[in-house]
């Protein structure tokens, strides 16, 4: 399936800010399972291109310049593969191995240690179906609910509240393989809605484990949020331990009070109306933007 | 516990390299002394070298007792020692550019993948990256004990951000002001050239585009952090920026420093700021410390970190057993110093063994440094060793254990006279692009109190002026 991106991410301030700087991972990849036929991301300076810690191609913006909004746009066209797969491992930066490490935002607590452990998810082969029951048993328990949590929430409060976005099925997810010693990552990206029918989730996140059995070896995908795996509908931009190395923006500014957020995504073949998904915040943190969903 | 006395030597014997202390202290009364150790505290005072504590009420600052009497080594105790610390820097160098590119000892077995990959101190940030001459670690700060004439030991390698250099200087000027006489009589290798040994070393790790006349700046986490002194020390000897954070700022693939000129590009950051605040885009998103945007820079080569990030995970305790193995599997020589031997407690027979035996071993964090959360067994109360063991179970996989080692001792100025004290040693080991360097010397720490064997400045230690005589 081919599908047009239309994803505008605007900051407001209040008052303006003197320095901005941003790491934008907007730009999906060309893998298994998708093809990039063109992609174009604007913002209101230079963009520096960089590989990032996981290998995600990702920007770097900085402005200099008094400003009182920052608009970055990203659109392109993908074409996604209905056929599931397993994306393999060779040829990237790190061995799967490495998302067995620890993140911030999916250290397990107790809770979520006993409640994985308690699925008896078989290690070796069958891993694959085990897993399926984890994010179906996930699912249930954690509620879509958005408002409860935000992009700091970590994955065992997420878990302590039953409800979450699906940033936070992604992560516990994540946290459970991984104290089970499966690795487990995060994948931030674009889903198209008009497949899937839910409300404001045009970015999405989900999560991938890794399978290595008798019959295949990679890694597999599990939207936790929708009980599906990742297929013609989810458009991959990044992947990282958490959100925070994942998101498509991470960034700091000076200055700039009172800050607002709009986003406008839609995905989805051309002939949709694009629909506009908005969320406003107050900078929580001093200085400190993180985009959310 | 009998330890070996590095003056007096196993037979009651002065050293040779202690020939000249050893007339200085017999020839000069004992009041005369304690008036000079009053004189060095004046000086130290002036100079203003104080640490802080941590633990203790916050920003409160501490002298660090110098003890006037030198440490000695001769010139073949030297040659050995260096030759052992530049072999061991150089296999640590290797282990980091090795993990952080093709993994090779990790897939050849020889240390488990879970304790390099998983470590909290391993940086995925750093995988791929091409790092100038090949250099991770510029400053390596290796502490070595001896037990015998024969045998030195390395207890621990710090190749994150190692301090205590500016101890080292400042001990040998006040010695110098002091005692003039005493070096008229001894041929005691200098040191003074160390801050520009480091800038030589800084200088050549620089990127290319930097041409001949590289940039370097001194990035320090500023004034509340324990070893600022020596931050602003270092930058001034070499006459070179000392920046915080807040001074740096990233444009167009490049880090600036403001200046009263306007900004200026900096090609080298000799940082003495931990890993996890250098960048709140890329590590911990709470840090005022760092330089927003720093990775995208260093991650493409527009600035060079000394050190760079991630070297802390060959520094771990729990890597530290594997240093052997990294000498043999990189060099292919044997190791010329010897590691302490050392039980891991993840594993279940080192922590039965060491569960039974904690009276007389000294159990560390793995991840700990500056003698903090550590026991030493022999030393312990009942209480201490109970409160102790509690910890090691709960989390087996943090500590490890090694035997109580007799330390050397030193002739130490006590209240109760000149009395033997145990002693450590830590050399600073230089590695440039095309060269590794130590100035002849170090920082010994010496424990003041009777028996400690602890001599973290933190717990008590002092510092004495390290003597190398040349031929």
């Amino acid at each position: 399936m081919r599908l047009n991106i239309h994803h505008e991410t605007v900051y407001h301030y209040a008052a303006p800010a003197s320095y901005s700087i941003q790491y934008l991972r907007l730009t999906p990849p060309t893998v298994p399972g998708q093809r990039v036929l063109s992609w174009k991301l604007s913002a209101p300076a230079p963009l520096r291109p960089w590989t990032d810690a996981f290998g995600n191609q990702a920007h770097v913006l900085v402005i200099d310049q008094p400003h009182e909004e920052i608009r970055l746009m990203a659109t392109g066209e993908v074409e996604s593969d209905d056929v599931l797969h397993l994306l393999p491992g060779a040829g990237e930066l790190h061995p799967p191995s490495l998302y067995l490490r620890n993140s911030r935002l999916t250290e397990a607590d107790d809770a979520l240690t006993g409640f994985a452990r308690s699925l008896n998810i078989p290690l070796q082969s069958g891993r694959r179906k085990g897993l399926d029951d984890l994010m179906h048993a996930i699912r249930d328990l954690v509620d879509y609910q958005p408002g409860i949590t935000d992009a700091a929430t970590k994955a065992s409060e997420a878990f302590g509240h039953k409800a979450g976005v699906c940033q936070d099925h992604a992560h516990i997810f994540i946290a459970c393989c991984r104290s089970l010693g499966i690795p487990a990552r995060y994948v931030s990206g674009y889903l198209c809605t008009a497949k899937l029918g839910e409300e404001g989730m045009a970015s999405h996140a989900w999560a991938e484990a890794w399978i290595d059995d008798e019959s295949a070896a990679g890694w597999a995908t599990f939207d936790v949020a929708n009980r599906t795996q990742a297929g013609e509908a989810h458009v991959r931009l990044a992947h990282g331990l958490d959100y925070l190395d994942a998101c498509p923006v991470r960034g700091m500014r000076k200055g700039g009070r009172g800050e607002a957020l709009d986003v406008l995504v839609h995905v989805g073949e051309a002939s949709h109306e694009p629909k506009r998904q908005t969320a406003r915040e107050t900078a929580r943190r001093r200085q400190s933007e993180q985009s959310q969903q | 516990m009998d330890a070996f006395d590095e003056m007096r030597g196993p037979k009651g014997m002065v050293a040779a390299a202690y020939q000249a202390i050893a007339e200085w202290l017999y020839a000069t009364p004992p009041d005369l002394l304690d008036d000079k150790r009053r004189e060095a505290e004046i000086l130290f005072r002036r100079i203003g070298i104080t640490f802080n504590v941590y633990g203790e009420d916050a920003g409160a600052e501490r002298l660090i007792p110098f003890d006037i009497i030198p440490r000695a080594l001769g010139p073949s105790e030297w040659a050995k020692l260096s030759k052992g610390l530049e072999q061991r820097v150089r296999a640590l160098d290797a282990f980091l550019s090795d993990i952080y590119h093709e993994q090779e000892i990790l897939k050849a077995g020889k240390i488990p993948v879970g304790k390099v990959l998983n470590n909290d101190l391993y940086r995925p940030e750093m995988q791929g990256i091409e790092v100038p001459g090949g250099v991770y670690v510029q400053v390596a700060g290796i502490d070595v004990v001896r037990t015998d004439p024969d045998h030195f030991f390395v207890l621990e390698d710090n190749l994150r951000t190692p301090s205590g250099v500016s101890y080292m200087l400042e001990d040998r000027a006040v010695m110098m002001r002091l005692f003039p006489d005493l070096f008229a009589k001894a041929k005691v290798a200098p040191i003074d050239h160390y801050p520009h040994e480091l800038l030589r070393t800084l200088r050549s790790v620089a990127p290319a585009h930097a041409g001949g006349d590289p940039v370097v700046a001194l990035l320090t986490p500023g004034p509340y952090n324990s070893a600022y002194f020596e931050h602003a020390f270092l930058a001034e000897e070499m006459g070179i920026e000392l920046v915080e954070g807040q001074d740096l700022f990233v444009q167009d693939d490049a880090v600036f420093m403001r200046t009263t000129m306007g900004p200026k590009r900096v090609d080298v950051i000799y940082r003495r700021l931990d890993d996890e605040f250098i960048d709140p885009l890329a590590f911990h998103p709470d840090s005022m410390l760092g330089v927003p945007g720093l990775l995208s820079v260093y991650r493409k080569g527009g600035v060079t970190l000394a050190n760079a990030l991630g070297t802390g995970v060959a520094d771990d305790k729990s890597v530290y057993p594997y240093v052997p193995e990294m000498v043999r599997f990189y060099l292919g020589e044997e190791p010329i110093l010897q590691n302490v031997p050392t039980w891991l407690l993840e594993r279940p027979d080192d922590l039965a063994y060491a569960l039974d035996h904690l009276s007389e071993l000294v159990v560390k964090e793995t991840q700990g440094s500056g003698g903090y959360g550590m026991l030493v067994g022999p030393k312990a109360s009942k209480q201490e060793i109970e409160d102790f063991r509690a910890k090691i179970k709960a989390n087996p996989q943090g500590y490890i254990a090694q035997p109580t080692l007799a330390l050397s001792t030193c002739p130490t100025f006590t209240d109760e006279g000149i009395a033997p004290r145990h002693v450590d040693l830590r050399p600073f080991i230089l590695h440039g692009k095309h060269s590794i360097s130590i100035v002849p010397g170090g920082l010994t720490r010496v424990a003041l109190r009777k028996g400690s064997l602890v001599v973290n400045s933190s717990q008590g230690g002092g510092t004495k002026d390290t003597w190398i005589l040349e031929e």
